[in-house]
């Protein structure tokens, strides 16, 4: 495969770098070694949930606080990136989504606070709408509605603990004898079982007797998958109420929904994207990255592009592995690698510690091109840029800022990495005219 | 234990297979390949009975491989731990070794294909093989062909001919005995690239005994293709196959699932190419004749959950949208249900068709006048599901090199 832009990993940050490539006219192709945090995460865009580390209150003004960090901490991923490609990511995010079908409500000036699964309000930026009446679960009353047979989803649980908040919240669960029959292994399935309207008409028929008397009724999210509007709006008109959908353990319909959406969108720009190979090999030319090898069967798959953008993850995606030695490695491409502390530090006594563990932030370094550079500054390629979890300094998961690092980092990226392959697209586009 | 059987180490439960896999996704009766792949191994030992029979269920398409952000070989598992449930209750059904068993069958019933396609697909026998064998009567059986590819066997070069453009041709069981017209294509294509087409004798390349649990007879099969094709690829010839299982299963599935690593196999499998995947390489190394005539037409493109698995890309694609006039519409869907032989089966058609039906609807609502997918057993069931022909790409690029219209159309 020959292309301009060769995005490796189809997370959140490799598929908005992809999106940016192509829509700046760039041949693009995704590669990935398999689906990425988008089926772990609730779905949601976080931009910065806790701010300055181990503030125990949350970030109301996102815009205000990352501009905080970002002159705080002029080696974070968001410092690299810079408050305007955070801006325009979102914007171009939002359209991207509402176009696919899936919009998405809130602003960078305000954060929400959304009820998570264990009923807890989190701070986040954008929620997809079917989850925006789960931020106003402080006013009037909330139901929690449980699925009989459907594992992992603690409803009583969920309304305690918002009751411990000052929210008035019950719940229940509800028996609906076709998902009973089916005992769905997972939310993905059952939200697949929703589109049908004979299931979801039992759906409905088996909460209005519980539902009379609540301003607003959260469900699982399991709420249809292809058609997942129709479904919230038939539920919402036929209870009469307002519903909401809770984010679950993975497989995160939610997640699922938001990557379909990006894929499609990619396909229609003319992105191929190919998930299930593997980098195992990299081809240069001094400090020009020629090509890399992908895994394949029997054989390593050369695929050569003007430039590329490593979005593969951190270490809970994959793109930064540590081995037993203390070693710490960036898996793809073998790029220098920042880790702050030596082995004997990577944790933190407490599990929970509201400063994180200091391992997670390893990662690579960037400059504000978001090229890899060394310890000293030098750029490791000149035609590979880096974003996404993979780069140093944050601490995405503690910090709640994976999606915003993602979308920023992969819109700078793209932008850098159009720059620099423009003179060839313009011509191919003019060849082919 | 095998890089196969480790990789389940691996697993960290995120579920991402189990919401892809297109059998879960249809039917109860598999759990999911998390359950049955690498949860379920954990209480298989060399010495206890095996713990599930739902690994039945697992159709083989390789999906999970494919989206699983760890890299577990959870369709190597479950092929495995079918071939060991086999092998623990006695040995493999009857029915499973007639499917397994394409290229017998079509020995024994080609010079007879007119009474043999008579006997296979008039109702009755049909009622018959359903009741009695578990063959499915509505499943998408081939038609045997009375004239075989490639008629006299090819198996000798002009020892004057550069080996660099010299290619071994392997065209598999379904191109030798049901549609010996892909074959005609291929090497159609080959010579028209300026290529010296080398047609060996060969076996069955050993995939639906793998995929029926009947893994001693494949070994055999396999074996018997190492012992030809080897000393090709020794003097430098590559090896391309217009059935895509059947070049997965040389480079990867025969050597993975019989655990038989050698240096035969290892050549073979190093040697060996899909047909577009081979084309793409000869383009990128501006080799590829590409003075294409138009096609004026619009046609869906299926790459089949096989093609998928060789991680190389959808080369057919690539190819056919160097066709001028040729709008190429990708189905973006991941299996036609059909996996093989699963979605003949008795048991198994509902949940095939069930699979390939967002396929079927999207080939239908496409607008294309026919589709075209790299995988036999495929186009047959897109077929059955659409009512629609369906073509192999390389009749495709004969077609556009003006080396002949493909059957299907000249047909329809």
């Amino acid at each position: 495969m020959i292309c301009d832009i060769l995005v490796i990993g189809a997370g959140p940050a490799g598929l908005t770098a992809a999106l940016h490539a192509a829509s700046a006219g760039a041949k693009t192709a995704i590669l990935a070694k398999g689906i990425g945090t988008t089926h772990w995460a609730a779905g949601w865009v976080d931009i910065l949930g806790y701010w300055p580390p181990g503030s125990p209150q949350p970030v109301r003004d996102p815009r205000a606080a990352v501009g905080a960090l970002a002159s705080a901490l002029p080696g974070h991923p968001y410092a690299r990136a810079g408050l305007r490609a955070l801006d325009e990511a979102l914007l171009a995010f939002q359209r991207a989504a509402t176009a696919e079908g899936i919009p998405y409500a809130g602003s960078l000036d305000r954060n929400l606070l959304a009820t998570t699964p264990s009923g807890s309000r989190r701070p986040t930026c954008l929620v997809p709408h079917a989850m925006l009446e789960g931020t106003r679960v402080a006013a009037g009353r909330t139901l929690i509605v449980g699925i009989g047979g459907l594992r992992d989803f603690y409803g009583a649980y969920i309304a305690a603990n918002l009751r411990a908040q000052g929210c008035e919240a019950d719940r229940a669960i509800v028996e609906v004898p076709a998902i009973r029959a089916r005992n769905p292994q997972t939310t993905a399935t059952l939200a697949a079982m929703l589109e049908d309207r004979p299931v979801r008409d039992e759906l409905i028929r088996a909460v209005i007797p519980v539902a009379r008397g609540f301003d607003r009724i959260g469900f699982p999210a399991v709420l249809g998958m292809n058609r997942h509007r129709e479904v919230v709006d038939e539920v919402g008109k036929a209870l009469g109420s307002a519903v909401f959908e809770i984010p679950t353990l993975p497989p995160s319909v939610p997640g699922i929904r938001l990557f379909e959406a990006l894929r499609r969108r990619l396909a229609a720009l003319g992105v191929r994207v190919i998930i299930g190979s593997e980098v195992v090999q990299r081809f240069a030319e001094g400090n020009r990255l020629l090509g890399i090898g992908s895994e394949a069967a029997a054989r390593t798959q050369r695929q050569t592009a003007g430039a590329f953008i490593l979005a593969t993850g951190g270490i809970l995606g994959g793109g930064i592995v540590a081995g037993a030695d203390g070693a710490v490695r960036e898996a793809a491409l073998g790029l220098p690698v920042h880790a702050p502390v030596a082995r004997g530090a990577w944790f933190s006594p407490q599990a929970l510690a509201h400063q994180g563990h200091p391992i997670f932030q390893s990662g690579v370094l960037v400059n504000e091109r978001m090229q890899p550079v060394g310890p000293r500054g030098d750029v490791a390629f000149r035609n590979v840029y880096a974003a996404g979890a993979v780069l140093a300094g944050a601490d995405e998961w503690r910090e709640k800022s994976h999606e915003g690092v993602a979308l920023a980092t992969g819109y700078r990226a793209a932008q850098a990495a159009t720059e620099r392959t423009r003179p060839a697209a313009q011509a191919d586009a003019e060849a082919s005219r | 234990m095998t890089d196969v059987e480790l990789s389940l180490d691996a697993c960290i439960k995120c579920n991402i297979c189990v919401s892809y896999c297109p059998p879960a996704k249809v039917t109860d009766l598999f759990p999911g390949p998390k359950y049955a792949g690498p949860q379920a191994q954990r209480f298989r030992s060399p010495r206890g009975p095996s713990p599930d029979a739902s690994v039945d269920y697992c159709s083989g398409c390789r999906v999970c491989n494919l989206v699983c952000p760890a890299g577990v070989r959870i369709a190597e598992l479950n092929a495995k731990a079918r071939a060991r449930m086999y092998r623990d209750r006695g040995g493999v059904p009857l029915r499973n070794r007639l499917l397994g068993r394409s290229e017998l069958l079509g020995r024994l019933a080609h010079p007879v294909a007119p009474l043999a396609n008579y006997l296979l697909h008039n109702p009755i026998s049909r009622w018959l093989a359903d009741a009695w064998l578990g063959i499915d009567r509505r499943a998408p059986l081939p038609r045997f062909s009375l004239h075989t590819f490639p008629g006299p066997v090819r198996s000798k070069w002009s020892p004057a001919s550069n080996p660099r453009r010299r290619v071994v041709y392997f065209h598999g069981c379904a191109t030798r005995y049901y549609e010996p017209w892909i074959g005609r294509a291929a090497v159609a294509v080959l010579e028209r690239n300026g290529m010296e087409v080398v047609i060996p004798p060969q076996n069955c390349c050993s995939l639906p005994m793998l995929s029926n649990g009947e893994f001693d007879a494949a070994r055999r099969y396999y074996d018997g293709n190492l012992r030809t094709l080897a000393p090709l690829a020794e003097a430098g010839c590559e090896i391309v196959g217009t059935s895509t299982s059947c070049t997965l299963t040389l480079k990867e599935e025969a050597p993975d699932l019989l655990e038989a690593d050698s240096d035969a196999g290892r050549l073979v499998a190093a040697s060996t190419s899909d047909i577009c995947e081979y084309l793409v390489r000869l383009h990128e190394a501006g080799a590829l004749d590409t003075a294409f005539r138009p096609l004026e037409l619009s046609v869906l493109y299926h790459a089949p959950c096989q093609l998928n698995a060789h991680r190389v890309g959808h080369p057919a694609a690539d190819l056919m949208r160097l066709i001028p006039g040729l709008t190429v519409i990708e189905s973006e869907h991941p299996c036609c249900g059909i996996a093989g032989t699963y979605g003949l089966k008795k048991e198994k058609y509902a949940i095939g068709m069930a699979v390939g039906q967002p396929l079927f609807d999207r080939v239908q609502q496409s607008g294309a006048r026919l589709s075209v997918c790299d995988s036999e057993t495929c186009r047959w069931q897109i077929v059955h599901g659409t009512g629609l022909p369906s073509v192999h790409p390389i009749e495709i690029l004969a077609w556009s090199y003006g080396l002949g219209e493909p059957l299907a159309i000249r047909k329809g």
